[in-house]
């Protein structure tokens, strides 16, 4: 009879092949620990929102700001909830009118539910103050139709259904000129805005992305063509810290803190235990 | 009239009105141009939005078809049309203001929504520790910087040692954007490229051929 | 306490549902994923419809007749769904193809080359030492990024260096990205959490 070989895993080897419950099980105790027992972390806030924010304050009162949206339900809560409500709060407490569109079918609702549940709206008045239009498909097509002919594309708003040409607000706002600052609250590529926007009227813009968008703002926010921007849950929270109006952002900070830690000793686990198998094995 | 059902029609139609969009933008052209510029944008966002229905069509003919057939998991197919004509049966009557589509939309579409992306959450984070080795030089630079940007992002870190804020700030300033704003310049080269090769009717993946 | 309105059980049941396709693949993840399509795909065309209704149904009222043209080519689109009609759907996708590249295009050329080059042309200045060798570092790394990417040119040894030195950014650039992709995606699972502890299990 043969002998059987029988293989056993070394230690190292078996740490390596670490089965990904096990992983998914540590992430949700550093998850769930500081959302039960708060610890308070401090934040600091990056040169980015630092400018956005800046340039939201030099704005006078009366100005008109246009929101253009595709978060999506799905992302909202997580990526632009904190930032979007505290700098339209910001805008509200500062006498500054807003426009929203949207570029997403969920967008319109969103938007609903922002105005009629989220904001305190200190006697803002539909119409006049802010205006909620509907949805427009199409990306760079909507944006520069959008831009080039409001009347031409938009006919009635989403909240009561009436013709634009009805609302004080929308008085002589009839292309991207009227607008003294755009802020696109997306994850769609920020050069769509920019182009059609920016590059074509000189409007300025501003971001309101999810995290994973940071790295493709950054040469645009370089070559100052956008004026700031803030990124997901961190960006959100820089915006409420600078606003003092703490809230979804702020509560997330512990979370993110703890989770980062622990992808940071994981990769370095993984990383020094492999060199070491790589260095016995040489 | 078969070369009206060719690729090659579709490719020259595509061509002609990116030509006319660049002339206009180039070129001062009379008033009636701004007119036509005006509907074929205005038509692009039309057709978007046929395209959308056009995926939610597709969507349930295949799962209808599962249905009929009895497939394996049809169903689900049967859930996901039964969910299907309850929102058009609310939406499309009585509008998305509607609290029932609301309802629906806040309790159901949403948590769905986001646990379809945290999810990945869990994967990344089991990716990080199983897939994320330094096997080479690139591999290296690629975690070096992604594990300072890492310790930057949590701040309970860059609490206890500020001095990662200007370290990260370094990265992401300098090598992160000079890499991204060089994958920029090609990619608007591409972008022209791809303009010219429509222009010369040499793009032609996007059309399905006709008899 | 735990909540006891069911719009919570209901939002915990989807995010648990989906969530426990991480154990195994299982009927109530299945059940999820699904519901989530079939919404998805109703609420997009209920957006649609009632997009195409605002823009077209006031301007059909105002005489503007253009509309019904523009409804009928994007109706076009649905013919891809009959095979022997498959070819109808390629004209208003040709429309929307020359639209959308045209307008991509023509922003791209000041917007994505002509800005970024001179943005990167201005980093030659006089400055602080420190900031002076991070805009050489910067014009360096960069035109070594571009140089990357000529497939068409053969390879010397200074061209090959300078591929290598733009991969190495890429690198960077890439490793930064990722990071910040990694707090996207758990950002995602922070708020639903958040939502799960606070608001159905009532832990505050």
């Amino acid at each position: 009879m043969s002998e059987e070989k029988v293989e056993t895993k070394s230690l190292i080897d078996k740490v390596l092949d670490l089965d990904p419950k096990v992983i998914f099980i540590l992430l949700a105790i550093v998850l769930v620990v500081p959302t039960v027992r708060p610890i308070g972390f401090p934040i600091a806030v990056s040169p980015y929102t630092m400018d956005l924010y800046n340039y939201i304050e030099n704005l006078e009162p009366g100005s008109l700001v246009l929101f253009w949206n595709n978060m999506g339900w799905g992302w909202w809560p997580a990526e632009y909830r904190p930032a979007t409500i505290a700098l339209t709060q910001y805008l509200i407490d500062n006498d500054i009118k807003f426009i929203s569109v949207s570029g997403g079918p969920d967008d319109p609702l969103i938007w609903d539910h922002i105005v009629t549940n989220l904001l305190d709206l200190k006697g803002y008045a539909y119409g006049v103050d802010y205006l909620v239009l509907g949805y427009l498909p199409g990306l760079e097509a909507a944006k520069s139709s959008f831009a080039t002919d409001i009347h031409a594309l938009v006919k009635i708003d989403y909240m009561e259904g009436k013709p634009i040409d009805q609302f004080p607000i929308m008085d002589g706002v009839n292309d991207a000129t009227s607008f003294d600052l755009v802020i696109e609250i997306s994850s769609t590529p920020a050069e769509i805005i920019i182009r059609q926007f920016y590059t074509a009227y000189d409007t300025p813009v501003g971001l309101i992305g999810s995290a994973g968008m940071f790295s493709d703002f950054l040469p645009f926010y370089a070559a100052n063509q956008i004026v700031g921007f803030t990124c997901g849950l961190r960006g959100g929270a820089e915006y409420e810290y600078l606003t003092n109006r703490p809230r979804w952002g702020i509560a997330a900070l512990d979370c993110l803190s703890t989770s980062h830690i622990l992808m940071v000793i994981l990769i370095c686990v993984s990383n020094a235990l492999y060199l070491i198998k790589k260095w016995k094995v040489m | 009239m078969s070369w009206i059902k060719s690729r090659e029609f579709a490719i020259g139609l595509a061509s002609a009105v990116m030509v006319y969009m660049f002339l206009e933008y180039f070129f001062v052209l009379p008033k009636a141009a701004a007119d036509l510029t005006s509907g074929l944008k205005n038509l692009a966002v039309v057709i978007s939005a046929f395209a959308f229905v056009l995926a939610a069509l597709n969507i349930t003919l295949i799962h209808g078809r599962r249905v009929t057939r009895k497939d394996k998991g049809w169903i689900y197919s049967a859930c996901l049309l039964g969910m299907f004509a309850i929102m058009l049966l609310i939406g499309i009557p009585f509008g998305t203001a509607q609290s029932q589509y609301m309802w629906i939309q806040r309790n159901v579409y949403t948590p769905t929504s986001a646990a379809v992306w945290g999810i990945m959450g869990f994967y990344y984070v089991a990716a990080c520790y199983s897939v994320f080795r330094v096997r080479n030089v690139d591999a290296f630079i690629l975690f070096a910087s992604g594990l300072i940007v890492v310790l930057n992002n949590a701040p309970a870190i860059a609490a206890f040692w500020p001095q990662i804020n200007a370290i990260a700030g370094w990265i992401q300033d300098v090598p992160g954007t000079s890499g991204i704003r060089g994958c920029y310049i090609t990619v608007g080269v591409g972008l022209v490229a791809l303009a010219i090769r429509v222009m010369m009717l040499i793009e032609k993946q996007f059309f399905v051929g006709g008899e | 306490m735990i909540s006891t309105e069911l719009w919570t059980w209901i939002y915990a049941f989807c995010v648990l549902g989906y969530w426990s396709q991480l154990a195994k693949d299982n009927p109530w993840y299945r059940f999820t994923e699904h519901i989530f399509i079939g919404t998805a795909a109703a609420h997009g065309m209920v957006m649609s419809y009632w997009s195409l209704r605002g823009m077209a149904i006031p301007s059909l009222m105002a005489g503007n007749y253009y509309w019904v043209l523009a409804l009928m080519i994007g109706a076009l689109m649905l013919f891809r769904l009959v095979k022997e009609y498959k070819w109808v759907s390629n004209w208003p996708l040709a429309i929307s193809l020359g639209v959308g590249t045209g307008l991509a295009a023509r922003g791209a050329i000041e917007t994505q080359i002509l800005r970024q080059i001179t943005a990167t042309m201005e980093l030659v200045k006089i400055a602080s030492p420190f900031e002076m060798i991070s805009n050489a570092i910067f014009i360096i790394t960069m035109i070594c990024t571009v140089a990357y990417f000529l497939y068409t040119i053969k390879p010397t040894t200074g061209l090959s260096a300078m591929s290598k030195i733009g991969r190495w950014t890429m690198m960077s650039a890439f490793g930064t990205s990722m990071a910040w992709l990694w707090m996207s995606r758990l950002n995602f699972l922070i708020s639903q959490i958040q939502v799960l502890i606070w608001q159905w299990l009532g832990i505050t």
